[in-house]
């Protein structure tokens, strides 16, 4: 039989990479901020299964690490090594200038904005579900999409 | 085709799209010519949906000293517990061997007794000839 860990917190690996890219636009350290939080999971594992939502634990935690890693790399706008070791890597350097441009827009959005957006547009979740990761109220999920897809419709028009 | 798409944008513009119609604009947008500047944003959303990290080493389970020391304490207890009823085992099955070895020992020197009385009682036997001329020859007493 699976555990707790396996069913309800393994799967929120490709989500939480995903975040974690989001905020330290490393690939590497996207990877390390991971792992150290699965670590943290994992010694918490029976505090998680009692918690009413262990998702927005694992939200925070990620957040955490990924400040941390800031304030011990003193890295304030790391989006100029934005992964171009990967464009010579893959040989996708279309898709990674199309991938640094959702990430330049979304460096412009407040922060609220840009993890609902994230949330939303990248991994797709209802707003039920975004309210539940940020343990914000549906309200202001849907507010924080709105303006956010406003600001994206001025950038777009902006670019034409 | 491009009335329907201008629909879905501005419900999508207005956060009032849901995820499925999400979905049908951006593929419609990959269809259609023109837009070509939210067609690039949406591409590169998905192509961002699709980014996988490493696979996170699953944590090794190093338990805290001292529950090191009473799993320790634990296993030697169990050991020693076994070792104990495998010895208590094999004492109980040797004192059964030892009485039922006692038991037949007894037994066979009962029969033995029992043999040599039957052969002394053999003497007696012959004493039931004494009868036999008075018998024959009918000799008053």
């Amino acid at each position: 039989m699976k555990s707790f860990f396996e069913t309800h917190i393994w799967p929120l690996k490709s989500k939480l990479y995903r975040m974690a890219y989001l905020w330290v636009k490393d690939r590497e350290v996207a990877n390390d901020v991971l792992q150290q939080v699965f670590e943290k999971a994992w010694v918490r594992k029976n505090d998680l299964e009692s918690m009413d939502n262990p998702t927005a634990w694992m939200v925070k935690a990620l957040k955490n690490e990924s400040l941390q890693h800031f304030r011990s790399t003193r890295k304030i706008d790391p989006l100029g090594d934005l992964d171009l070791a990967d464009a010579t890597k893959t040989d996708e350097e279309e898709s990674v200038d199309r991938m640094q441009q959702v990430l330049r827009f979304l460096e412009k959005l407040p922060e609220k904005q840009r993890e609902v957006f994230h949330l939303r547009e990248v991994e797709g979740l209802a707003y039920e579900e975004i309210a539940s990761y940020l343990e914000i109220s549906l309200d202001q999920v849907k507010v924080n999409l709105f303006r956010a897809r406003q600001q994206l419709k001025v950038y777009l028009i902006g670019k034409k | 085709m491009k009335e329907h798409i201008d629909n879905l944008l501005e419900k999508y513009w207005e956060g009032e799209s849901t995820l499925e119609e999400e979905k049908e604009l951006r593929f419609l947008l990959s269809e259609v010519q023109g837009y070509e500047s939210a067609k690039e944003f949406f591409l590169g959303i998905s192509e961002l949906s699709q980014l996988e990290g490493k696979e996170p080493v699953k944590p090794i389970v190093t338990l805290p000293f001292w529950k090191r020391t009473w799993l320790g304490y634990a296993a030697s207890l169990a050991l020693f517990v076994s070792i104990a009823f495998v010895v208590f085992q094999h004492q109980q099955q040797k004192a059964k061997q030892e009485a039922y070895e006692q038991v037949v020992a007894a037994l066979s020197l009962i029969q033995e007794n029992m043999q040599k009385g039957s052969e002394s009682m053999e003497v007696l036997r012959e004493l039931r000839h004494l009868q036999t001329p008075i018998n024959l020859f009918d000799i008053e007493q």
